[in-house]
């Protein structure tokens, strides 16, 4: 019978144990490695806040002062609440998410200031500014889904009045009459601002606490301090006519369409989009502001 | 059992004048290309089993005390196969003669339940096989061997497998990936010259493969043996007829057509110490180029003024004299390879490979040949729009890199009788993947093209540019309609000037690191105990650039721009920075362990049982986890009967569920973010016409709103901030095969089967909005957050009759037929329809509208599909041999569509009616033919002169259609059948509804005319000249 391959040297018959063992190390180590890396968990989205506009509602908690003529009317008269997410930047130049915040700014301050600037009027105390912004208090949403934003700058928007101006009869197609704007002093203080981040809603409900002060053209003092939520995208609800100007109702309420707040696609009945509101978002048509908002006033508010 | 890269030779040795089986039975197994043989003695039984033999033709002695020994040469044996090789030994007091086995020695793989074919040089040298076009067609790479196998066919990344797309493969040389790591296609087109021998796994694999959701193309590379080899070779494909070009609907039309390919190498290996060690090396340069000719076009109008429509709904067309541009576009790739090989001990073999295939196109005038399909980048489009030159070279031309180099190093140690084996294999992939500038400027720089924004003339209103806004004419007047109001003639609606579009650096690296324990034991019969464990650490460092910073487009009433991309964002509201390059680098860490046992059953049953654990991470720039993809348990069974129990026949049946390696493309898009910023200022202000362009484009005082006064940014628009969302419950992706079949072999050498393969969709990883689009998130369509999507499908059924005739007799030839459906919502990691590469983020589920009638047959429902593959060589004398190998590839047509505009995602995103509900197209038909003229100046040393003929009779069939019925958006007909509302390629306009919120009822004027029109026919004949000596 043949012999079969016995001689091997001492080298050749320990180089491949040697070998084998410094194998099994590395594969060791790299399954060291992966099981540290391993989580069975999907990682949390970083806070953020969609940027799309919120439609809020406002609701009362408290008011102080002298509040004859104050209100939450002007904010009501469009409830669109901007907030948009900011982030320092990283060492390479680019968003850090870890280090983020955000900006809020109402649609009332934002169409005074707009028509103030076109007029070349400024806003006395902040220049430039009529949002507040703050940080988020941590870059992950705590174990609720709840990004938290504890304290923002407060924000003032301090305005002379306007002055009427008359439609010009030589431009008979132009309207350019303004009926005037009264002096402003509003004063916004936003806090506890919640955001629910998760992949189910993504930075799309949003409630806060709200300090509103105003100081009246006889300088009478108003606060106001509120409970604010908001569901992101802003959808109005009102019913439209052939123009597309809102129906109003005698009690200064809109005439309402639901519907319009559908999550889901109608198009039989020409609604070829859903709302753009997620279905898991529990909202309904609020006849005083006419857009689709939040139920209850806390988030996370899950669809039952 | 199928083993990756070596096969096996069992069998069973009995007592020819007892009939009773022999034990200790000493068997040697020699081989050309086995650097040393390989000993085994049989078992009490009378079996035995050589594990780990490279593929090649191998002899095998049986020796045995008081014994005549016998041999029985002309084994073929191809990689992942178990042949099995009985014997019959006569007493010596009997006969005195040593006994050489005449009969064919079988050729049917008994070992395994796993269907595909092998390619080896004996096909590849007598077959045309790699076209000159098309993926790894400039290269001649192995990845085109794959579409030798029934179930496979040609799509836009290489070869889709079992009605799976092309970049769900795993892509293997020597064991080890050689997949992009970003998209999942090809990254080594390595040529077939250095390849010994291509695998193309179509199902049924078993666990040590590694995860895939299609199938498994390796190639196994040349060593050295003991004696010197070596070839010299080149080849040339001179030309190519004309191809068929659909008409321009627009005032520019570009066609191309292969000018030529060309490839020049050799390779050499040989003893570096007899018997010890050996080496391997090759090289080879290639060169591909494109003509593409540029011609104006004037539009036909008639006296009215009117456009004049030829049969098939397209605007008759002119070429405009003294307009024509001709440019090249051109690759050039380089290939090497070295290999040396190390026996220190009969039972230790050290391998260590390194190749690299580096490649550079376009740039300094020429345009690029697109390293991901293989064409050139302005003739790879979709389906709905053709690749045109529209725009200055600066903006439409990129210079294209592509390197990838492999290192990787194998040991394989036997011991107890070769009964137990190790294999440890390290290996390493890096690749560059880039698209830079056409002048070579470097990405994110400030000077050049890169630093030059990319701008696109695109308005509506009042009319659409004419190309005399952009180009100097001899002749402007011709684009003037004499009438007033009459239709344009040489209408530009999009032109680009300035900058090119993205920019990409991609780097890639991996390293791998596999440990693989096999043991032959007995027990109940035989065993192959093979047990696994892998770690796969995967880097990627992205750098992308729109040039200049934005990319800008003209708005549709001519009178403002916006940025349709810039990277970038805001520290506070409209504090707006622009990143004049995004970098980040992202990584990936999967492991797994398998364990798998082939249980020869009393010799009778084969059953092949495995059990597959993976895991992947997928991590973000900043290290974080990005996305996880815990447990997949990948079982696998299959049951093997040889009931010849000679090897000559078996039935099988095999399950496995499979799981899909997600490429990291996922993280580079959604993980790290790729945050946008956009503005909107006066056309006047930002005007390339203008010399001041582009620094007034950034003149802050100048933005026009692009918020509300809810703001709180007035003229910024922010886009994609922040990282995607993943669903908590988000299951890896993965899909379940069933097959059974037969085989018997008929003639020597010559084996005929039946497979039933069944493939679906289990559980599959999109991106999805749930709220119109608002935010998005990564889960799986129907389950978990996303339980309210249709579940994504994807079912494959076929039937394949197959012959194999390997070569021996001077003849070989492959046939089969197969019979298949493909049916879903889903196409796989790329969308057909779009071209759309977005692993694990096509736009498919993007939301619940884009569903509607997306079930049906899927692009690469092919219903039928016949290959035939012959070869006969003819020995005129014997030193002058003729070969002529002849193969028809026919298919018949795919399905089509119906597609309209959406509301919120634009052109082609809605099935009007349900998938497929469109007329097929055509048949394609192929034959191509080689014949080749070898000269033998002794066995060894020869010279061979090869002609090969693609598409030997030019079939020009339509290979592609519009599926753009409208531009409008519309809402899909639901519940209506083709049959009962489509008379003449034409839907009862009452049947569709508009969706743009126009009160306008949709009319028939709202179909493109051009619906149904080929866009792209079969490539045409083309004839590549090789020449080759062999030593």
């Amino acid at each position: 019978m043949r012999p079969l391959a016995e001689s091997r040297t001492l080298l050749a018959k320990l180089a491949p144990a040697r070998g084998r063992a410094l194998t099994f190390v590395l594969l060791g180590g790299g399954l060291t490695a992966v099981a540290a890396a391993v989580s069975c968990d999907q990682p949390k989205p970083f806070c953020i806040v969609t940027p799309a506009p919120f439609a809020v509602r406002l609701k009362e908690v408290s008011r102080d002062g002298n509040c004859d003529g104050f209100g939450p009317a002007g904010f009501n008269a469009d409830p669109q609440v901007g907030i948009a997410p900011f982030y320092e930047r990283d060492d390479k130049g680019q968003p850090d998410y870890r280090r983020g915040a955000i900006a809020i700014q109402t649609t009332e301050l934002g169409t005074l200031f707009a028509t103030a600037k076109g007029m070349m009027v400024k806003n006395s105390v902040s220049g430039g500014q009529i949002y507040s912004m703050g940080d988020f208090a941590e870059s992950l949403p705590d174990s609720d889904e709840i990004c938290s934003v504890p304290k923002l700058t407060k924000t003032q928007l301090k305005l002379e009045a306007l002055p009427e101006i008359p439609d010009d009869p030589a431009t008979a197609d132009d309207d350019e009459s303004f009926p005037g704007q009264p002096a402003q002093d509003i004063t916004l203080e936003w806090s506890n601002v919640k955001i629910v981040v998760s992949a189910a809603l993504f930075g799309t409900q949003v409630q806060a606490d709200l300090t509103d002060t105003r100081v009246g053209d006889d300088g009478q003092t108003c606060t106001y301090k509120y409970r604010a939520v908001g569901v992101s995208p802003a959808v109005p609800c009102y019913k439209a006519d052939e123009e597309g100007s809102p129906v109003m109702k005698d009690d200064g309420t809109y005439e309402i369409d639901p519907d319009l707040c559908d999550p889901e696609a109608d198009p039989e009945n020409g609604r070829f989009m859903g709302s753009g509101i997620s279905p898991l978002s529990d909202t309904e048509c609020d006849a005083v502001t006419g857009f689709c908002l939040l139920r209850g006033d806390t988030v996370p508010a899950y669809k039952e | 059992m199928a083993q990756i890269g070596v096969g096996i030779l069992s069998g069973r040795v009995v007592d020819a004048s007892t009939g009773k089986p022999m034990a200790d039975v000493v068997v040697t197994a020699t081989s050309p290309g086995l650097q040393v043989e390989q000993i085994v003695v049989t078992d009490s039984s009378g079996t035995f089993r050589i594990p780990n033999l490279p593929p090649g033709e191998y002899a095998l002695n049986y020796e045995a005390d008081t014994y005549r020994p016998v041999a029985r040469p002309g084994i073929s044996l191809t990689a992942g196969t178990t042949l099995r090789v009985d014997a019959e030994l006569l007493p010596e007091m009997l006969k005195a003669e040593e006994v050489t086995v005449v009969a064919t020695p079988p050729t049917v793989d008994v070992g395994s339940a796993r269907s595909g074919v092998t390619i080896d040089q004996d096909f590849t040298s007598r077959i045309a096989v790699a076209p000159p076009t098309g993926k790894g067609g400039a290269t001649r790479s192995f990845e085109q061997l794959a579409l030798v196998a029934p179930t496979a066919s040609v799509d836009s990344y290489g070869a889709s497998i079992a009605g799976t797309t092309s970049v769900e493969n795993v892509y293997m040389v020597n064991g080890m990936s050689v997949g992009d790591p970003g998209f999942g296609y090809n990254a080594s087109p390595l040529s077939i010259d250095f390849i010994k021998e291509a695998n193309i796994v179509t199902g049924g694999y078993l666990p040590e493969y590694g995860r895939g959701g299609g199938g498994v193309i390796e190639a196994v590379t040349k060593s050295g043996s003991n004696e010197f080899h070596g070839s010299v070779f080149g080849n040339v494909t001179p030309f190519q007829l004309t191809p068929k070009f659909a008409p321009s609907q627009d005032a520019i039309r570009t066609t191309g057509r292969l000018d030529s390919t060309r490839d020049f190498g050799f390779d050499l290996g040989g003893p570096l110490v007899k018997d010890k060690l050996w080496f391997y090396v090759g090289a080879n340069l290639s060169r591909q180029a494109w003509r593409l000719t540029r011609d104006l076009i004037a539009l036909q109008v008639g006296d009215d003024g009117k456009y004049v429509y030829d049969d098939s709904g397209l605007i008759r067309s002119d070429a405009i004299p003294g307009t024509r541009r001709e440019s090249i576009a051109d690759q050039t790739n380089l290939q090497y390879i070295a290999d040396i090989t190390w026996s220190p001990t009969p039972d230790d073999r050290i391998k260590l490979t390194h190749f690299g295939t580096p490649s550079t196109s376009g740039g300094n005038g020429n345009y690029s040949i697109d390293y991901e399909t293989g064409v050139p980048i302005f003739l790879a489009t979709g389906i709905t729009d053709g690749g045109r030159q529209i725009g200055t070279y600066g903006a439409v031309a990129w210079k294209q890199i592509f390197d990838a180099y492999d290192t990787n190093l194998r040991w394989t140690h036997s011991t107890l009788n070769k009964r137990l084996t190790f294999d440890t294999i390290l290996a390493w992939h890096h690749e560059r993947a880039a698209n830079l500038a056409a002048d070579g400027s470097e990405i994110g720089s400030s000077s050049g093209l890169s630093g030059t924004p990319l701008f696109n003339f695109a308005r509506t209103v009042p009319a659409p540019h004419a190309i005399t806004d952009f180009e100097t004419l001899p002749d402007p007047s011709v684009c003037r309609n004499p009438v007033m109001g009459g239709d344009a003639i040489c209408p530009t609606a999009s032109y680009y000037t300035g900058g090119p579009q993205i920019l990409h650096d991609r780097i890639y690296d991996r390293y791998q690191l596999r440990e693989l324990a096999t043991l032959v034991a007995e027990g109940l019969g035989h065993h192959i105990f093979k047990a696994g464990a892998e770690v796969e650490y995967g880097g990627f460092d992205y750098t992308g650039a729109y040039p200049g910073g934005p990319a800008i487009r003209e708005d549709a009433n001519g009178l403002t721009v916006r940025d349709t991309r810039r990277f970038g964002s805001l520290t506070a509201p409209d504090q707006a920075y622009t990143l004049s390059a995004l970098r980040f680098k992202v990584s990936t860490v999967s492991f797994g362990a398998f364990l798998q046992d082939s249980w020869s059953i009393m010799d009778k049953i084969t059953l092949n049982a495995g059990l597959r654990y993976d895991t992947q991470s997928l991590f973000t720039d900043s290290g974080d986890l990005g996305l996880t993809l815990p447990n997949q348990w990948s079982p696998r069974v299959g049951l093997i009967f040889d009931p010849t129990q000679q090897g000559r026949a078996k039935l099988f049946a095999n399950y496995a569920i499979y799981y899909q390696s997600i490429p990291m493309n996922l993280m580079t898009r959604g993980g790290a973010g790729e945050p946008m910023t956009y503005a909107r200022r006066p056309l006047a202000n930002c005007d390339p016409r203008n010399n001041t362009f582009p620094t007034d484009c950034d003149d802050p005082d100048t933005l026009r709103p692009r918020n509300g006064p809810a703001g709180p940014n007035t003229n910024w628009y922010l886009a994609s901030i922040g990282r995607t969302a993943i669903d908590p419950d988000l299951k890896p992706q993965s899909s379940d095969e069933f097959s059974a079949g037969g085989e018997y072999e008929l003639i020597p050498n010559g084996r005929l089967g039946l497979t039933y393969i069944h493939r679906s969709a289990r559980t599959v990883m999109e991106d999805m909005s749930r709220d119109e689009g608002s935010t998005y998130f990564v889960g799986n369509p129907g389950y978990g957050l996303a339980s309210d999507f249709p579940k994504a499908t994807r079912d494959y059924d076929a039937g394949i009759l197959h012959f194999t005739k390997t070569f021996a007799n001077t003849w070989l030839a492959q046939a089969s037929y197969t019979l298949s459906s493909l049916r879903g919502n889903w196409e796989g990691l790329f969308r057909a329809q779009t071209g759309q590469l977005d692993p694990g983020t096509n736009s498919d589920f993007d939301l619940r509208s884009l569903t509607v009638n997306r079930t049906g047959p899927l692009n690469g429902d092919t219903r039928h599909a016949i290959k035939v593959f012959l070869a006969k060589d003819f020995e005129l004398s014997q030193k002058n041999h003729l070969t002529l190998g002849a193969s028809y590839r026919s298919q018949s047509g795919q399905p089509t569509n119906f597609l309209g505009g959406h509301v919120l995602y634009g052109n082609d995103e809605v099935f009007l009616l349900p998938r497929g509900s469109g007329d097929r197209l055509p048949w394609q038909h192929n034959i191509d033919a080689k014949l080749s003229y070898t000269f033998y100046e002794s066995p060894t040393r020869t010279v061979a002169v090869t002609i090969d003929v693609f598409n030997l009779f030019n079939f020009q069939a339509e290979s592609l259609r519009s599926e753009r019925y409208t531009i409008r958006p519309v809402e899909p007909i639901v519940g209506r059948e083709a049959k009962d509302v489509v008379s003449n390629n034409t839907i009862d306009p009452k049947l569709i509804q508009a969706a743009d919120g126009d009160p306008r009822a949709f009319e028939a004027a709202d179909r493109n005319r051009a619906f149904g029109a080929p866009t792209r026919y079969q490539a045409p004949l083309s004839l590549r000249f090789g020449i080759k000596g062999t030593f």
